[in-house]
């Protein structure tokens, strides 16, 4: 008999298969002379205990610095495009109500959304970079470290990556989890990830409410609360629903590449093409919908001018109360709600209900006063929190095998968003902020 | 007719491996009740017809996730001629474990070791012929991309399923002390006939002894339960 | 494992130190308030320079006694050098290409040449440095 329980038993087991390991390898294996490979020098370094997290960050930053400064000619030739487009509408089309149509729907709410299409791209652009290189690999490795310190598991950090594109594969990554607590966890938290349809909303508020100068920095801002939270929502479900130690993990780090101008950008298109074809379905389908919304009645509101008028303003009103205060107005509540469809239809929304002239998108919404920099800053947390789109509801509930579970993530989320939200506010106002 | 299962390490060229043994001649579909895509393909050597599977690629044999279930499941309870283990060359190490799990299952085990080239270019020299003799298992370096190494590895396949029945046992010593207690256990199970018949008696002891799941399902249905139980405990 | 020429180790370390404080330098006053028109005020841009400079200063130990170690962290410092200066000229490329669209106002000017672009041009030379020594290397 021997003095151990049997689950310190497969511990044993395992520790004596990898003796046998090395002891193996001591007889038949030998490096000649030590060679160091461009792949040992880089992960020396990036793996680094202290310095590897730092890099990670420091990367992460180069990454949103790169997608916001550098589409920004790119997105304002697009603007200029479709403010050329609108007005060619409004001259051409006689019929009111397919005028209406085509320069409040489709011009101002597909085309506000369009212009996103350059930061979109560049950031998936990065990313691939990033992964085809073999970097993302040793960035999940080395946040996973830290995560298994918590208490988290390890491995997670790899769908948490593919967050930043978009939430679903991301959640569809967690299958390589072996341990069905770990995995829940990871499933629940993804949300939190801004993804890639988040990244509209940001490029459009810190744009307007900080200048470009600040912009890339509070988007920046963004991302890391959202890892934050994941990190501490994570913590919190291992604590209370998901009790338990994580299981120990081993990582696949490849050799370092690299990359080849064509599979990055074959990566590129490969997340790109699905913003596209989103654009093309259910922001397009949202946005005909919130067009109809604000000029209809159509007589009340002299077709689509009166916007005070329209059902969707009757619709923000009611839901109004619930935001005011934070400071935000009815179109923004609208916003929000359509948003759950697609998080790129708030910026639709505003671009119908603000209509994009002379000015761009941006410039309309401080000059309305919309927003100041601090209920800007906590609109831009509240998107990111609030609730995943329909979409990530529908997989969350697949790869759970249960509706109650997406309710609950629904719930959290919405909880975690007026908190974040509120405490940002608060916070703000007793600095003295408006 | 031949059937021969491939396992490996995820990220070994596995798949690469797959294609070039078995070139166009392969069909996709799932494996019974999950989602985890099953190919099998098909080579003629020597006027001998080999089937082949590609079984998931994974770390170790455990119960917990399911592709482990199923490469495990397959090779316990369909049993195939050769068990093809593709093995990382540039990190031997890590991928030798699932070798010492698939000898324990007593697999008739050819091993593949791939991404030669790279570990010959990092400076790794391997002793093929001494690891072989070690862990008993023919061994022939690879390099799937280019294709080298997969004559030898088709001929070791062939004469390893002629053979399969002057198998070598080398096991995996774990010690004294745990080797009394696998051995008590392997003889409660070897009283249970149908089931030391079905399965190799020591890798039971074994799994019984980690309190695997399934291994312990098994022994809830074996007629000899109380003293395996006995002997486990 | 294996040791370079430590005479070449000296050199490299010297100059990958002046690099480093350089960095350091330049990122804390990005930090605290920027300093006149050619360094910005940014906190994370400041932070991304302390975190090269973090690297840099690292290998310097190693590297003055010819070990590879060492070279791996001045290898690593001079990655981040080049991404961050290659990203400011593109952003540099990008204001040019605002102005011509009528977007901006003035062309980007010389005083936009941040610090982290100088101190990737003055990386280059430790690059080819570094890339001598390791050019046989296989990935």
């Amino acid at each position: 008999m021997i003095d151990s329980t049997n689950e310190e038993m497969a511990v044993v087991l395992a520790e004596m298969r990898y003796k046998a390991i090395s002891d193996l390898l001591a007889s038949v294996l030998s490096k000649k002379g030590g060679r160091w490979t461009y792949t040992d020098m880089f992960d020396h370094v990036f793996l680094h205990k202290s310095l590897g997290i730092p890099i990670f960050l420091a990367l992460l930053w180069a990454v949103f610095q790169f997608t916001f400064s550098l589409s920004e000619p790119f997105m304002a030739m697009i603007e200029i495009a479709f403010g050329w487009l609108g007005g060619l509408a409004e001259i051409g089309i006689s019929n009111p109500h397919i005028a209406s149509f085509v320069s409040g729907g489709i011009v101002d709410g597909l085309g506000s959304v369009l212009v996103f299409v350059p930061p979109i791209f560049m950031l998936f652009f990065a990313l691939s970079i990033l992964e085809d290189s073999g970097y993302l690999a040793r960035a999940a490795f080395v946040m996973d470290r830290l995560m298994y310190k918590l208490g988290l598991h390890g491995r997670s950090f790899i769908p948490m990556m593919m967050g930043f594109g978009c939430n679903i594969p991301a959640i569809m990554a967690t299958r390589s989890i072996d341990n069905e607590k770990d995995r829940m966890i990871t499933i629940l938290v993804n949300p939190l990830i801004s993804c890639g349809a988040r990244l509209p909303v940001y490029v459009l508020i810190a744009g307007a409410v900080f200048g470009a100068k600040y912009a890339g920095t509070v988007i920046f801002s963004m991302y890391i609360l959202g890892i934050a939270l994941a990190i501490i929502m994570a913590l919190i479900f291992r604590r209370t629903l998901f009790k338990g130690d994580p299981s120990p993990f081993v990582l696949e780090l490849p050799a370092y590449l690299v990359p080849t101008a064509k599979t990055v950008i074959y990566h590129m298109w490969e997340r790109g093409k699905l913003f596209l074809a989103r654009a093309g379905t259910i922001i397009f389908g949202t946005v005909i919908i919130v067009w109809f919304l604000s000029t209809h009645p159509w007589d009340a509101t002299a077709g689509g001018v009166i916007i005070e008028n329209s059902y969707i303003a009757s619709l923000g009103r009611f839901l109004e109360p619930i935001f005011s205060p934070f400071g935000w107005d009815w179109m923004t509540a609208v916003a929000l709600l359509f948003g759950f469809l697609a998080k790129e239809v708030v910026v639709g929304t505003y671009g119908i209900l603000l209509g994009v002239g002379e000015e761009t998108l941006g410039e309309s919404l401080v000059g309305l006063g919309l927003f100041t920099p601090l209920t800007g800053y906590a609109f831009m947390a509240f998107v990111l929190i609030y609730v995943p789109c329909v979409a990530t509801i529908g997989i969350i509930a697949k790869e759970m095998h249960s509706y109650k579970w997406a309710a609950f993530v629904m719930a959290y989320l919405v909880v975690l968003a007026f908190l974040v939200s509120g405490s940002i506010i608060g916070a703000g106002r007793l600095l003295g902020l408006s | 007719m031949i059937t021969a299962a491939i396992i490996g390490n995820p990220n070994v060229g596995k798949t690469e491996l797959f294609n070039r043994l078995t070139g166009m001649k392969q069909h996709v579909g799932n494996w019974p009740g999950v989602t985890v895509e099953k190919k099998i393909g098909s080579y003629s050597y020597k006027g001998e017809d080999i089937e082949v599977v590609d079984l998931p690629g994974t770390y170790s044999l455990t119960t917990l996730a399911a592709d482990e279930l199923i490469s495990r499941d397959y090779i316990v309870e369909e049993k195939p001629d050769v068990v093809v283990d593709i093995v990382d060359a540039t990190s031997l190490e890590r991928n030798l474990y699932l070798t010492l799990l698939l000898l324990e299952l007593e697999a008739n085990l050819v091993m593949a070791l791939n991404r030669w080239d790279l570990a010959t270019r990092r400076g790794i020299l391997i002793e093929t012929e001494k690891l072989s003799e070690l862990l008993g298992v023919p061994i022939v370096p690879t390099i799937a991309p280019t294709g080298e190494g997969i004559e030898s590895l088709k001929e070791l396949i062939s004469m390893a399923a002629k053979a399969k029945n002057e198998k070598r046992k080398i096991v995996v010593g774990y010690g004294e002390k745990v080797e009394l207690s696998i051995a008590k256990v392997k003889d409660a199970f070897c009283k249970d006939a149908t089931l030391s018949n079905k399965y190799p008696p020591r890798w039971l002891a074994i799994k019984a002894l980690e309190e695997d799941e399934q291994v312990l399902k098994l022994i809830e249905k074996s007629s000899h339960r109380a003293e395996i139980m006995a002997a486990v405990r | 494992m294996g040791n370079f020429n430590f005479k070449t180790g000296k050199r490299l370390g010297a100059y990958a130190l002046a690099l480093g404080l350089a960095s350091l330098a330049a990122g804390l006053v990005e930090i605290l308030g920027g300093y006149g028109e050619m360094i910005p005020s940014d906190w994370f841009g400041g932070y991304a320079l302390v975190v090269i400079a973090a690297t840099y200063l690292n290998g310097i130990n190693d590297v003055s006694k010819g070990k590879y170690d060492g070279l791996s962290f001045l290898m690593g410092g001079l990655f981040l050098t080049a991404i961050f200066g290659v990203l400011y000229l593109l952003i540099i490329g990008a204001d040019g290409l605002m102005y011509i669209l009528g977007e901006a106002d003035e062309l980007p000017a010389f005083v936009d040449l941040r610090p982290a672009i100088w101190i990737f041009i003055f990386s280059l030379p430790l690059a080819c440095a570094v890339h001598k020594l390791t050019r046989r290397m296989a990935w």
